[in-house]
């Protein structure tokens, strides 16, 4: 096989241009959409004949080089919202802690397993068709143009929001809201994102938008400055204590995903906020719908290496 | 008299025993000849797996067969089953004893499938040797050791091929046994045996041992090294890598895009 590259940690061979089309795939749409693609890239990888701590470790790696391009697309686009995003972060960081907390508590218990699966379905489903019709319902009412106003009563999620203390400006947002809201929200990210073993931007990008009221666009950014900062933590933690970093693998990837992401970041600019997030809703339904199968019907081996979900 | 037809005997049993050892002696040397090649497997930066021969002169009449085994070592698995109605990881179970490498072809397709002797090699071999420990029942147990080898033979560390041997006459009269096996890119550096066993009218007449070295070499090397003996500057060096090329494919693209 021509362009077989062998990959030490992996401790496999694969094929470089196989890798490169991924990393180029997953990259733009995470440039797209905002997104680290993990939830997409992991099981492609396992697809490929990568051992999947391997997988995710190294998608990780991977991930750091296309959100750094990613967000330096954005920023130089005037859509990444630093302040907003160094909140969330703190959330997150707090969040992931617990999540890993809670894992090995649920593995003492021994249904740690039914947890993440019924988890990541649930998230799935739910962020999925709640994006999808959303997006589908203002896409149907584009004609007058004008969003619809805002409900004359304040919903009871709004007066909360008002509620809290320490109001402050997000200026690249347009919004003006308590920092404990993007604290508390980017912990409880963090703990679904420890829980399902993922970078959580296909859960932080609705929160964003539905939660925050920021506009789409400076959700991409933001998100992927988030994003870039809970990988690098990930990829040195996984590197430290598993060893199964492939920084080959993890090379050939980001080759591929910053490219890509280049790409999805300009497209994401031409492409109109609804059209975004139906296409991301999509997707997310599609992996969804992928797990649901598997889990479903029995699965082709009814053992495997421990380490992956 | 007793004493002198003792040291008599005595005398005639030692030069017996010595002949007899003179005579064996070049036996042993031929029979120590199961030619492997390659010797020495080298994993470098464009392995992906590679094929090695093995080949031996026999006595007319015999057959054989070739066994590749790694070592055995400890491995945690996780077992799935259905909960609720859906299929997920149920538990863990470690086995044991388990070769990291298997593989065993055979001149005759008996030999490997129907014979007495199947427990002696194949899956049947190692129905003795493999172990799961964890909440399991017998019956589970057996059900265990067919999922593992499913999962070893989906990544080609384990393999039965009976038949893949082929016997052809030597000129003195003996048979030469030759076949080729595939070594799996997924292999781990290690030194693997490669054993010989040469069977008559169902009775192992002789065996014989040779040594398959794996090593990983080159680029390959340097990195594994770095990542199992220095984590943390492993781990930086990465993240530094990505953060970096992040950075010059943005910084690219914004010249690119200037120039439109």
């Amino acid at each position: 096989m021509l362009w077989s590259l062998y990959l030490p940690i992996a401790g496999n061979a694969t094929n470089i241009l196989l890798l490169l089309g991924l990393g180029g795939v997953v990259g733009f749409l995470s440039g797209l959409f905002g997104v680290g693609g993990g939830f997409l890239m992991t099981p492609l990888l396992i697809m490929v004949g990568i051992p999947p701590t391997v997988a995710a470790a190294s998608d990780s790696n991977q991930i750091v080089a296309a959100s750094t391009s990613g967000t330096y697309a954005h920023y130089r686009m005037g859509n990444v919202d630093f302040k907003m995003g160094i909140f969330l972060l703190v959330g997150g960081v707090v969040g992931g802690t617990l999540g890993v907390q809670l894992i090995k508590i649920l593995r003492a218990l021994g249904n740690a397993d039914f947890v993440i699966m019924v988890t990541y379905v649930v998230m799935l489903g739910v962020i999925g068709s709640y994006m999808f019709m959303e997006s589908l319902q203002s896409l149907r009412h584009k004609a007058p143009r004008a969003r619809p106003a805002a409900p004359a009563r304040p919903s009871l999620y709004a007066r909360l929001v008002q509620a809290l203390p320490w109001r402050m400006k997000f200026a690249k947002s347009g919004v003006t809201l308590s920092p404990l809201l993007p604290i508390i929200l980017g912990l409880f990210v963090g703990i679904l994102a420890a829980i399902m073993g993922v970078g959580g931007g296909f859960i932080m990008v609705p929160v964003m938008v539905y939660l925050l009221r920021m506009p789409m666009h400076v959700v991409v950014g933001t998100s992927l400055f988030q994003i870039l900062f809970t990988c690098i933590n990930v990829t040195v933690l996984q590197a430290m204590t598993n060893r199964t970093v492939d920084m080959e693998l993890a090379i050939i990837l980001l080759l591929g995903s910053t490219l890509g992401a280049q790409f999805g970041a300009r497209l994401s600019r031409k492409l109109k906020a609804d059209q975004l997030k139906i296409l991301l809703a999509s997707i997310v339904l599609v992996v969804m719908i992928q797990m649901l199968v598997g889990l479903i019907f029995p699965p082709h081996l009814m053992l495997a290496y421990k380490g992956a979900h | 008299m007793k004493s002198c037809e003792g040291a008599r005997k005595a005398i005639v049993l030692f030069f017996g025993c010595l002949g007899a050892l003179t005579i064996s002696a070049p036996a042993r040397g031929a029979s120590a000849a199961l030619s492997v090649a390659p010797e020495r497997v080298e994993i470098g930066t464009f392995y992906r797996g590679c094929r090695v021969a093995v080949s031996a002169v026999i006595p007319a009449g015999g057959e054989a067969v070739v066994e590749v085994v790694g070592r055995a070592n400890a491995q945690n698995l996780l077992r799935k089953g259905r909960r609720g109605g859906l299929w997920m990881n149920v538990g863990e179970t470690e086995v044991t004893g388990a070769p990291s490498l298997y593989l065993a072809m055979s001149t005759s397709p008996e030999l490997l499938s129907g014979s007495a002797l199947n427990s002696v090699w194949g899956y049947g071999a190692l129905a003795h040797e493999v172990r799961f420990t964890g909440k399991l029942s017998d019956q589970e147990h057996a059900g265990l050791l067919k999922e593992f080898i499913k999962l070893k033979e989906s990544e080609k560390l384990f393999g039965v091929f009976p038949g893949a041997l082929t016997l052809s006459p030597a000129t003195d009269g003996s048979c030469v046994v030759e076949g080729a096996f595939a070594l799996p890119s997924t292999v781990k550096p290690d030194t693997y045996k490669v054993s010989l066993c040469v069977v008559r009218d169902g009775t192992i007449v002789d065996r014989r041992d040779a040594e398959l070295i794996v090593a990983m070499v080159g680029f390959p090397a340097v990195l594994s090294n770095l990542a199992w003996n220095h984590g943390i500057i492993y781990g930086t060096v990465a993240v530094l890598i990505a953060i970096f090329t992040g950075f010059v494919m943005g910084y690219v693209f914004k010249k690119g895009a200037g120039g439109h």
